[in-house]
């Protein structure tokens, strides 16, 4: 009964579970959906297997949210160290307007320099998931009250023992909050970078919407929305986690 | 113990410490008093080196600290703030062991030395020590911060206004135990108070700052019968100096113990109580005068409301 309710209160276990089934049976299932669309349609998609498609996009997703997460946290360090305050204002101001700059317009730059496929999509999802990164680590670091700095200083904490054991684990929900939106941000926009030829969850949607298949569509749109939610919702686990603890 | 020699500080237009000269010698206690951004707080935080002096220089055991590596100097030297800043992620416990940890004390030296040090600030560590900051009230945090600084031993206390969120009769104990710790550890305090009574309780000298210019040292009583300036007269009270004169010295300073003594009404009054006190026995009770018994020989005595008044 416990273990029941349990798993009623994580909705990641049954959303991530209707992921993999629909992942692992896609090709399967496929062909029995010929009622939904109109007669002729080609139901089973063929240019790669929906698992490899969901690797292929994972990977290309953690790569690049790994490396935003880094530089992210970087930056967020940097803004708020007494050597790098002078740049916070500067940071701020340059994460504002590139969040502006929307993730076509970055690709379509990309390309000319880096190439049609993976590589200007990595760098168009690094791009954008730097910022939310930043500015929560900017957030959180700033968040810490300065009397608890003051006693951490004065009680003899050197500047990178304050910084490990103070003030990162009162800025970790905030901190955390911002590499959750970033990476359930970079799942989406991964799937633009099929227009310049990554192999993603975004192929049979852009194949289906220039060859006329919506049966491609719906299968890509399904499964990327799923993987999204999947994501977001066991980070949301694992911050729920780190908040109780960082009470 | 520590010597501030000509230190001054500015920021900006503002001269927050303006060449203080002071002396707090080993296992006393210095109140630094004075009114609301006087320099008080700025001259703790340029003894831990939380701020550089401009000029001049200080000696803590004779040894320029600006010589010394930050960090080990603030290990070594107690530091409490009005605001307390207790580390909202760490239990009671794991707060007070800050410094013993930092100083890599083994692990049971570091539990034991918790469990006193919150017994001693009146917090059993029974049913406090695995509470976070979160649950306890303003004065239990106050005495969590006073515990920390406690906890690795230092040569120094700096404490700033460290009983301010404490209601006066908690206020008092922490005060009176303060004044234990103190001459049972030996522990050189400079504490900052704008509290005179506060700061007569502790016992000690005053340090008198006013607008960031030390105006006067000494102890209590002296201050207060000879102020130096009319600034030092106006924060002891102006008009009402008088009576602060009266809690700082006691009863014993001003009755007679010549035999015989003259029969007088009334239970005695101890020889340690202030004269305040005694003052207000006497409008309490419509008398001129008060028996009084001196404490370790019970020696009768008497204190007139002339005795009061006396130069
Ligand atoms: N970090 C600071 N920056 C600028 N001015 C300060 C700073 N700290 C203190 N001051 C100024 O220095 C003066 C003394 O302040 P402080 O030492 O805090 O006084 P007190 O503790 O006696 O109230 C005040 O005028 C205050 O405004
Ligand atoms: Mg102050």
């Amino acid at each position: 009964m416990a273990a029941a309710a349990w798993i009623a209160r994580r909705p990641v276990l049954w959303v991530g579970a209707a992921f993999l089934a629909l992942t692992l049976n896609m090709d399967a299932l496929a062909p029995h959906l010929g009622f939904l669309f109109p007669p002729g349609t080609r139901l089973v998609y063929s240019r790669a297997s929906f698992p490899e498609l969901v690797a292929a996009h994972a990977l290309l997703t953690g790569a690049a949210s790994l490396v935003a997460i880094t530089l992210g946290i970087a930056a967020a360090l940097f803004a708020t160290r007494p050597m790098g305050r002078a740049y916070a204002g500067t940071l701020d101001r340059l994460g504002a307007l590139a969040q502006t700059f929307p993730p076509v317009a970055v690709l379509a730059l990309a390309v000319p320099s880096l190439g049609y496929g993976a590589l200007p999509t990595a760098f168009a999802l690094v791009l954008y998931g730097v910022l939310p990164v930043m500015g929560a680590g900017m957030a959180g670091l700033r968040s810490v009250p300065a009397p608890v700095l003051e006693a951490a200083d004065g009680s003899g904490f050197s500047p990178a023992g304050r910084l490990w054991r103070i003030e990162l684990p009162l800025a970790a929900p905030i901190l955390f909050a911002g590499i959750r939106t970033s990476v359930t941000i970079g799942i989406g926009t991964a799937t633009i970078g099929s227009t310049v030829g990554a192999l993603t969850l975004g192929s049979p949607i852009i194949d289906g919407l220039s060859g006329g298949n919506p049966a491609y569509v719906l299968q890509g749109t399904v499964l990327v929305a799923l993987f999204a939610v999947t994501v977001d919702l066991a980070l949301a686990e694992v911050q729920r986690a780190l908040t109780r603890r960082a009470r | 113990m520590i010597r501030f020699e000509a230190v001054s500080k500015r920021f900006g237009a503002v001269s927050a410490v303006d060449e203080v000269t002071l002396d707090v010698p080993r296992g006393t206690l210095c109140a630094l008093v004075g009114t609301s951004g006087s320099g008080k707080s700025t001259l703790l935080r340029l003894a831990n080196r939380l701020l550089e002096a401009d000029a001049g220089r200080i000696l803590v055991d004779g040894t320029d600290i600006a010589t010394l590596p930050p960090v080990e100097l603030r290990r070594r030297m107690g530091y409490v703030i009005q605001s307390v800043g207790l580390f909202p992620h760490w239990t009671v416990a794991r707060n007070v062991a800050t410094v013993p940890t930092l100083l890599g004390w083994p692990a049971a030296r570091i539990r034991d030395r918790v469990a006193e040090l919150l017994d001693l600030v009146g917090l059993p560590a029974e049913s406090h020590a695995h509470r976070y900051p979160d649950e306890l009230s303003g004065g239990q945090q106050q005495r969590v911060g006073v515990a920390r600084a406690l906890a690795g031993d230092p040569e120094v206390l700096l404490m700033d206004e460290p009983f301010g969120a404490v209601d006066p009769p908690t206020r008092r104990g922490l005060q009176d135990s303060l004044r234990d710790i103190q001459r049972r550890t030996g522990t050189t305090i400079l504490l900052v108070t704008h509290d005179v009574e506060e700061a007569i309780r502790l016992g000690g000298t005053f340090a008198v700052l006013h607008q960031g210019r030390l105006l006067q040292t000494g102890t209590p009583a002296q201050v207060l019968a000879h102020p130096a300036s009319e600034e030092v007269a106006r924060f002891f009270g102006g008009p009402l100096l008088g009576l602060n004169r009266l809690k700082a010295l006691c009863v014993g300073d001003r009755a007679d113990f010549t035999a015989p003594p003259p029969a007088v009404d009334g239970a005695p009054i101890a020889a340690g109580a202030t004269l305040e006190e005694a003052l207000a026995r006497m409008v309490a009770e419509g008398r001129a005068q008060l028996p009084v018994r001196r404490s370790p020989d019970g020696q009768p005595g008497v204190l007139t409301l002339a005795d009061l008044v006396r130069p």
